[in-house]
C-alpha cells in the first residue's frame, strides 16, 4: 500500500463534506441573491458615474452654457461631435446653433468633457440607450439638455485648475 | 384459413398496452429531465447567491419549455467532412437505451412496464449500449475534441461500469433476486427495513459506490471529463445543434434521474413508504398511487444531492478518474463482495 | 397467419426478424470499406444474437451478451481502431487480402462449428416446436455453472485471469530505476 493513502481516503471523507457544508450555506437563507431584478429594480448609479456626454442646462441661463468653440468635435477620436455655432453679434453671447453627438460610434472615452472650456459637457446619469433605429443614436442639442438635466453650479477654482492642468 | 378474432383482438390490446406504456415512459422521461434541468439552475443560482430562472413564466418554471422550443427551432448542422449516417444515428444509440432502461424501474406497487426476473442485469446491459452511441458521435463529428472526448467516454464509461454493477450486485445478493420489483418488496415495512439501514457496512459502501460510479456513468460535472467544456469545447456533442443536440441533452438528464431511481430502488426502500402509517397499511389502486408518489419524493431528494454535488466539486483530472475507478473502487467492490458474499451465505442463509 | 400456405406464428416472425438482422449485419461487417462502420455493424450482430437469446427464454443469457459483447468488446473494437494511427487518414479502408483462403476458412469453420451444435444434447430442445418451454432463469443458470459445470466455469475464469494478467505484463513500461 502507497505511503499516505489511508490519510487521503480520511481526507477525503473529511473535505468533500466540508465543500458540500460551504455551499449548502450559501443554498439557504444564509445568504440572500445578491441579483437586481433590473427592470423593477434600478442599480443605483455611483456619484462619479461616467455615462454619455450631455449639455445640462444652466437655470441661470435657460439654455446650456455651452460657447460652440468645437474643441470637443476637435478632440473626439471618432468625430461623432458635430457643433455649428449660431450666428450672433455679440462675441460674449456665442452658442451653439446645432450641436449632434452620433451615440452609436461613441466609446466613451470622455475627452470631450475634459476639454471643455466652460466645464458644460457633463456625463449623464442613465445607462437605458437601446432604441429601435440607428436615427435613435443621434442626439440632436434638446435631446442633449433634456438628458442632461440642470447644470449644478459649480466653483471657479475647479476651472482654473483644469484650465492650469491643460497648459 | 380462419382468422381467430379474439386472439387478433389480444393482440391489438397487447400492442395498445405497449404503446401506451411507451409513451407514458416518454411523456415522464420529457417532464423530469424539463423540472431536472430546472432544478439544476435554480440550485446552481441560489449556491451562487443569485436568483436563477423567474421571468417565463410564474416563478420561471416555465423557463425550460421556451429552451426546448429554442433548441427544436435550431438549424440541423452536419459539419462538411463528417460521416453523415453515423452523425445522424448516433443520438438514437445515446437516447434509446437510457429510454428503454425505465422499463424495468418499479415506479410503484404494480406500475412496472416490465418486472423482468434479470432487472438488474438489464439496466447494466442496456445503458452500457449508450457508449457506442457516444463514441461514434465523436468520430463521426470529425472534429478533434469530438474525437477526445470521445476517447474518454470510452475510457471512463467502461471504467465506472465495473464499480456500477458490483455496488448493484450488493442488495441483489441481500434479496436473492435481480428483479427490480422483488428487491423493493423485501425491503417493505418502515424505513429500518431499507437497504441502506442494514448489513452495516457493505450496504452503506455499495450505496455511497453506486452514487459516485452512477455520477461518472450520467456524466454530471465531477466527472463530465468527456463534454469538459474548459478543455474540449463540448466534447463529444460540440458539432451536434437542434434536435440532435436534444436527443443528447435528453439523455443525459434521464441517465441521472435513472442513477436517483436505482439508488432509490436498491437501498431506499424503493416505492415504500418509511413510515408504516403513511400508506403502509393501503391496498389495491391506493396503495400504487401512493408507492409513485413515495419513489417520485425520494427521487426528488436523490436528484437535489447530485444536484448539489454536480453545483459543489470541481472536475477531476483524467487520471484521477481513472485511478478512483480502477485503484480504489474496484478493489473495494471485490472485497465488498466476497464480504457480503460470506454474510449471507453464512450469516443469512442460516 | 397464413401466408403463401405456410402457417407463420409471430415467433417465426420475430425469429426471422432477428435472424436477417443477424446475419445482414455480420455480412455488412465483412463488406464494410470503412472500419469504424464496419464496427458498428458487428455491435448491431451482437444485439440481434441477443434477441435470439430473448426468442429462446434465456433473457439472462441475452442481458449479459448485451452488456459483454455490445457495451464492452465492440467498445473495445472501436477504441483500438481509434488508437490506430491512420485513423484520420483518407481512404482507411479494410481490405480482404486473401478472399479464397478466407472463405474457406469461414467454411472449414462453419461446417466445424454446424456438426458440433448438430450433435449435442441440448440441439432438440431448441428444435422443439414453438418458443422453448424449459426454465433459464437466473436461477436455473446459476445452478448450472456451480454444480454441473462447475470445472469449465473456472477454467474459464483462469483463462480470463492469465489474458488480464498477461495484458498487464504487455502493457507495463519498462521505466529505469523501477523494479
Amino acid at each position: 500500500m502507497k505511503k499516505g493513502l489511508l490519510k487521503d481516503i480520511i481526507n477525503a471523507f473529511v473535505s468533500l463534506p466540508k465543500g458540500l457544508w460551504v455551499t449548502a450555506k450559501n443554498w439557504s437563507f444564509l445568504r440572500p441573491s445578491v441579483t437586481q431584478l433590473y427592470p423593477e429594480e434600478k442599480p443605483t448609479l455611483p456619484e462619479r458615474y461616467r455615462g454619455m456626454p450631455t449639455l445640462p442646462v444652466d437655470p441661470t441661463l435657460g439654455r446650456t452654457p455651452c460657447i460652440a468653440c468645437g474643441a470637443c468635435a476637435r478632440i473626439c477620436p471618432e468625430h461623432i461631435i458635430t457643433v455649428v455655432p449660431e450666428k450672433v453679434s455679440d462675441p460674449k453671447d456665442r452658442r451653439p446653433a446645432e450641436f449632434v453627438i452620433d451615440i452609436s460610434r461613441c466609446m466613451w472615452c470622455g475627452l470631450c468633457m475634459e476639454v471643455c472650456p466652460k466645464n458644460c459637457l457633463k456625463p449623464a446619469r442613465t445607462f437605458e440607450l437601446a432604441c429601435y433605429d440607428r436615427q435613435g443614436m443621434i442626439y440632436k442639442l434638446e435631446d442633449l439638455m433634456r438628458l442632461g438635466g440642470t447644470l449644478e453650479p459649480q466653483p471657479e477654482e475647479t476651472k482654473e485648475s483644469e484650465g492650469a492642468h491643460a497648459g | 384459413m380462419q382468422i381467430d378474432t379474439a386472439q387478433l383482438t389480444a393482440l391489438a390490446i397487447e400492442i395498445a398496452k405497449i404503446l401506451a406504456a411507451a409513451v407514458c415512459i416518454l411523456v415522464f422521461i420529457l417532464l423530469v429531465v424539463l423540472y431536472v434541468v430546472l432544478k439544476l439552475r435554480w440550485v446552481i443560482a441560489r449556491i451562487q447567491s443569485r436568483l436563477g430562472p423567474n421571468r417565463t413564466g410564474p416563478w420561471g418554471v416555465l423557463q425550460t419549455v421556451a429552451d426546448a422550443i429554442k433548441l427544436f427551432q435550431k438549424e440541423d448542422i452536419i459539419p462538411r467532412g463528417a460521416d453523415r449516417w453515423l452523425f445522424t444515428i448516433a443520438p438514437a444509440i445515446v437516447f434509446i437505451p437510457a429510454y428503454v432502461v425505465y422499463v424495468v424501474i418499479p415506479f410503484g406497487k404494480g406500475l412496472t412496464v416490465r418486472p423482468l426476473d434479470v432487472g438488474v442485469v438489464y439496466v447494466t446491459a442496456i445503458s452500457s449500449i449508450s457508449i457506442i452511441g457516444i463514441i461514434t458521435a465523436g468520430w463521426a463529428s470529425n472534429n478533434k475534441w469530438s474525437l477526445l472526448g470521445a476517447f474518454r467516454a470510452a475510457s471512463q464509461l467502461i471504467a465506472f461500469e465495473v464499480p456500477v454493477i458490483l455496488a448493484m450486485c450488493i442488495p441483489v445478493l441481500l434479496s436473492g433476486s435481480l428483479n427490480l420489483d422483488v428487491i423493493v418488496q423485501k425491503q417493505a415495512g418502515s424505513i429500518r427495513d431499507w437497504n441502506l439501514f442494514n448489513a452495516f457496512p457493505m450496504c452503506q459502501i455499495a450505496c455511497l459506490m453506486l452514487l459516485i460510479a452512477g455520477l461518472a456513468e450520467a456524466n454530471t460535472t465531477p466527472f463530465d471529463l468527456m463534454e469538459a467544456e474548459s478543455e474540449l469545447v463540448a466534447g463529444f456533442n460540440t458539432e451536434y445543434s437542434g434536435m440532435k443536440f436534444a436527443l443528447f441533452f435528453l439523455a443525459e438528464f434521464a441517465e441521472a434521474f435513472t442513477l436517483s431511481a436505482l439508488l432509490v430502488t436498491l437501498f431506499l426502500g424503493g416505492y415504500n413508504p418509511p413510515v408504516h402509517f403513511l400508506g403502509g397499511g393501503l391496498t389495491g389502486y391506493w396503495f400504487s398511487l401512493v408507492s409513485l408518489v413515495w419513489f417520485l419524493v425520494k427521487c426528488w431528494l436523490v436528484v437535489v444531492l447530485i444536484l448539489w454535488i454536480r453545483s459543489t466539486f470541481p472536475r477531476v483530472r483524467i487520471d484521477q478518474l481513472m485511478n478512483l475507478s480502477w485503484k480504489g473502487l474496484v478493489p473495494v467492490g471485490l472485497a465488498n463482495l466476497l464480504v457480503t458474499g460470506a454474510y449471507v451465505g453464512l450469516w443469512v442463509a442460516r | 397467419m397464413a401466408i403463401l400456405g405456410f402457417e407463420i406464428t409471430g415467433y417465426q416472425i420475430a425469429f426471422v426478424v432477428l435472424a436477417g438482422i443477424t446475419l445482414g449485419s455480420a455480412a455488412l461487417v465483412v463488406l464494410m470499406p470503412n472500419i469504424m462502420r464496419a464496427a458498428l455493424f458487428l455491435g448491431l450482430t451482437l444485439l440481434g444474437v441477443a434477441g435470439l437469446y430473448v426468442l429462446m427464454n434465456a433473457a439472462f443469457l441475452a442481458a449479459v451478451q448485451v452488456m459483454i459483447y455490445v457495451g464492452a468488446v465492440t467498445t473495445m473494437i472501436i477504441l483500438a481502431i481509434f488508437l490506430s494511427h491512420r485513423l484520420m487518414q483518407v481512404g482507411f479502408a479494410q481490405a480482404i487480402h486473401n478472399p479464397v483462403f478466407a472463405f474457406a476458412a469461414a467454411g472449414v469453420m462453419f461446417i466445424f462449428l454446424f456438426i458440433t451444435v448438430a450433435n449435442s444434447l441440448w440441439v432438440r430442445d431448441i428444435c422443439a416446436p414453438g418458443p422453448a418451454n424449459t426454465d433459464v432463469g437466473v436461477h436455473a443458470v446459476a445452478n448450472a455453472l456451480l454444480q454441473p459445470y462447475v470445472f469449465p466455469f473456472e477454467l474459464a475464469s483462469v483463462v480470463l485471469l492469465v489474458a488480464l494478467v498477461g495484458a498487464v505484463v504487455i502493457a507495463k513500461e519498462d521505466r529505469p530505476g523501477e523494479p
